[in-house]
């Protein structure tokens, strides 16, 4: 899951060097960090967040099909 | 493909240059290392790092972005189709291991994958967008979207009156004016901003003035009067475009099929109800149908509506 979501910022970001995720184990859900570089965290949340939104939703379905939960946070 | 050659101090880099020249990204980079570089003796003989980096055409480019997606993500798939046509690619996933998960309620999942790829290639000025579609998915539900304005469309053609379609959002606008395209005797136009576009659809030996004008006298005339005569008994032209082909499939597949064709039932219904206005006719067609008794107090309701 970790790596899927690297994968999608960095591919989004123009600064990958700066992307760190930290992943947080819940007992129910697991709660991924993501900071980017301060120039690049409009291109993460998007529009209205609509790019934050369909990284969720990506997310969301992947580990509902692993039978589990993940939860994406961006940190400025 | 394109190759292209650097040199630098030290491989690193020359590679961080590149990587910022062409805002490549770690997962398409490849390149061959051509000569190391090495400092020499004493200063003789330094030699500079040189490298090949080797890009690919856009649309492989985008195709290698949704092979890795769909590998991080745990879906498999026999193939990935990629063509371009003009600043446009598609990229067809076919032969998926999961299309339900996929394709998502109403194929979300499909186009919020859609959206991210095209935020991720937006900065590339070779590229207008990125359609992903899966085992044709895409296709068939433009093909059933376009199917029920067809009538509509052919109506433009019959009597060169344009209309004016109701809001929709771009996608479906898009898919409209793609479809119009390749219709010779039919053109579109966008009037509204912002959050009130509505495509214009008008016969092309109109100029586009003139179909402006016909559309911005009467939008709203326009839009009521539509998608009535769809339904409606009265106006017997609209439905018959649409008859004919349900009929002409039905001929094709079985015979016995003909007589269950839906919208005759209706215009069949409608002369019971003598000389009342077609609003009436379609309230008033399904009612005796269930329950002669509920007759009295649909008169009443008429009559409210005459007196004033």
């Amino acid at each position: 899951m970790k790596e899927l979501i690297e994968f999608m910022v960095k591919a989004l970001v123009d600064d990958p060097s700066e992307v760190n995720i930290t992943e947080i184990a819940g007992d129910k859900i697991t709660l991924y960090e993501l900071r980017v570089a301060k120039s690049d965290i409009g291109k993460v949340i998007g529009k209205r967040g609509r790019t934050a939104g369909a990284i969720r939703v990506i997310i969301n379905a992947v580990s509902t099909k692993q039978g589990k939960r993940a939860e994406l946070e961006i940190i400025e | 493909m394109n190759s292209i050659e650097r040199t630098g101090a030290s491989i690193e880099e020359v590679i961080r240059n590149y990587k910022k020249e062409f805002k490549v990204k770690e997962w398409e980079l490849r390149y061959d290392v051509i000569t190391r570089p090495s400092s020499g003796f004493l200063g003789l003989g330094r030699k500079k790092a040189k490298l090949r980096f080797h890009q690919d055409d856009l649309h492989v480019r985008i195709k290698h972005f949704v092979e890795k997606l769909l590998s991080e993500m745990g879906v498999g798939y026999s193939e990935l189709k990629s063509k371009t046509e003009g600043k446009t690619v598609y990229v067809d996933i076919i032969g998926c291991s999961d299309p339900g998960f996929m394709i998502g309620k109403n194929g979300n999942m499909l186009e919020t994958l859609q959206f991210l790829v095209n935020r991720i290639f937006e900065s590339e000025r070779k590229l207008e967008r990125v359609y992903l579609d899966l085992d044709g998915y895409r296709e068939r539900k433009e093909a059933q979207f376009l199917r029920q304005y067809i009538p509509q469309f052919k109506n433009v053609e019959k009597t060169g009156k344009t209309i004016t379609l109701p809001l929709m959002n771009p996608a479906d606008r898009r898919i409209i004016h793609k479809y119009i395209e390749r219709v010779k005797s039919l053109k579109t136009l966008t009037v509204g901003e912002g959050e009130t576009k509505r495509v214009v659809i008008f016969s092309s030996r109109l100029s586009e003035k003139d179909a402006l004008a016909g559309a911005d006298g009467a939008p709203a005339e326009t839009k009521e009067a539509k998608p009535r005569p769809q339904r409606s008994p009265k106006a017997a032209p609209p439905p018959t475009p649409k008859e004919a082909k349900e009929r002409h499939e039905a001929a094709q597949s079985k015979k016995p099929n003909p007589p269950r064709v839906r919208p005759a039932a209706k215009p069949q219904a409608a002369p019971e109800v003598q000389s009342e206005g077609t609003e009436h006719a379609q309230a008033a067609a399904p009612a005796p149908r269930k329950r002669p008794n509920r007759r009295p107090p649909r008169k009443k309701v008429e009559s409210t509506n005459d007196t004033p």
